[in-house]
């Protein structure tokens, strides 16, 4: 897994060993393994800070560096998806990235809004990235969800 | 963090005997209160915990002379390698209204930018307590976010607006007249009195 694409877990660095499974697992209350047809373990995806009071949840999705990856995210984040509104009485998903990561959920399919652009958030390769904060609505989902059927 | 003060409120770290007076305060409070539980009521060890939880600096403003409780600054998610930090207040309406509590953030503020290599603070603001500050915005903080419909309350859900206060910007408007301030009133306190109580900005 590359670092610099799992924001949430490498913000600060990367955690040390015995430090690492209490960092992925705060916070969280859906992990999955991303694997393949052939069974290969292709990145992580979860959903994390979900507040029953205000029904909203983030989601998280890194895929290993390789070729063609980018285009794993938009199936991963519509199942991760799928089971955020189906199990939660969730309202909206958010969903984060830098500049320098992978397409935005927007470009992959998936009908979500840009609420929020923090500029120059986050350092990486020498220079400051803006944040994205994507927002995807239950109705809009659902109304995505019925196309796709 | 020092303590700092202005004729309006005087602002000093958070202490083991203020835990009563803010777990009560901090429930009822409408501008910011319960920010950290939701509608939750923590035991008082739950808020205790809820209280120091990714806490950098804390603070109290007290209006003088009899230390009325005005409101609680906390920065918190202090993250060094991207240079940011978020803050939050949650104050009682009246000193809202007579700007003591603002005064009081502006100190918390600028003692952190003066103390701390932060190049961005960030807040969130639900709608309602957003209206009573909105007329900063693009002098005194920029809104980079706006959640739609992000908070639910009273049956019905509110934006929340994400806040950014630049460093640069900040030194050099509201946080140079609060120093210029505070060294005036050291001057002050130290031509009559020749003490000054407690450390000031700057």
């Amino acid at each position: 897994m590359a670092p610099e694409q799992w924001f949430r877990i490498c913000r600060r660095g990367l955690p040390p060993p015995h430090e690492f499974e209490a960092v992925l697992w705060q916070g969280v209350s859906a992990l999955f393994i991303v694997r393949g047809s052939d069974d290969a373990r292709l990145g992580v995806a979860s959903l994390f800070d979900l507040d029953p009071h205000d029904g909203v949840a983030w989601m998280d999705i890194v895929i290993d560096p390789m070729p063609g990856g980018d285009d794993l995210l938009g199936p991963v984040a519509r199942q991760l998806l799928d089971h955020a509104f189906s199990r939660w009485n969730l309202r909206k998903v958010y969903a984060s990235h830098l500049g320098y990561q992978a397409p935005p959920l927007g470009e992959c399919g998936i009908d979500g809004d840009i609420e929020a652009h923090l500029v120059e958030f986050a350092r990486h390769d020498g220079m400051y990235w803006d944040r994205f904060i994507t927002a995807i609505g239950r109705p809009a989902w659902h109304a995505a969800a019925a196309v796709a059927r | 963090m020092s303590i700092l003060h202005d004729p309006r409120v005087t602002v000093r770290p958070v202490s083991p005997a203020d835990y009563d007076a803010l777990r009560a305060n901090e429930l009822t409070w409408t501008f910011g209160g319960g920010f950290r539980f939701g509608g939750r009521t923590p035991s008082p060890d739950a808020h205790v915990a809820a209280l120091w939880n990714g806490v950098l600096l804390q603070s109290v403003g007290v209006a003088p002379p009899g230390e009325e409780l005005l409101g609680l600054y906390t920065c918190f998610d202090a993250d060094l390698r991207h240079g940011h930090a978020s803050i939050a207040v949650a104050a009682q309406d009246r000193h809202i209204g007579s700007g003591a509590a603002f005064v009081g953030l502006g100190l918390f503020i600028t003692d952190l930018f003066t103390e701390w290599p932060f190049r961005k603070l960030y807040a969130q603001s639900r709608a309602g307590a957003y209206e009573r500050f909105a007329l900063g915005a693009g002098r005194l903080f920029t809104v980079e976010g706006r959640l739609s419909g992000h908070h639910h309350l009273n049956g019905t859900t509110e934006d929340t607006f994400l806040l950014t206060i630049d460093r640069t910007a900040w030194m050099a408007g509201m946080g140079a007249r609060l120093r210029r301030r505070a060294h005036l009133l050291r001057a002050g306190a130290e031509g009559t009195a020749r003490k000054a109580p407690h450390a000031q900005l700057g």
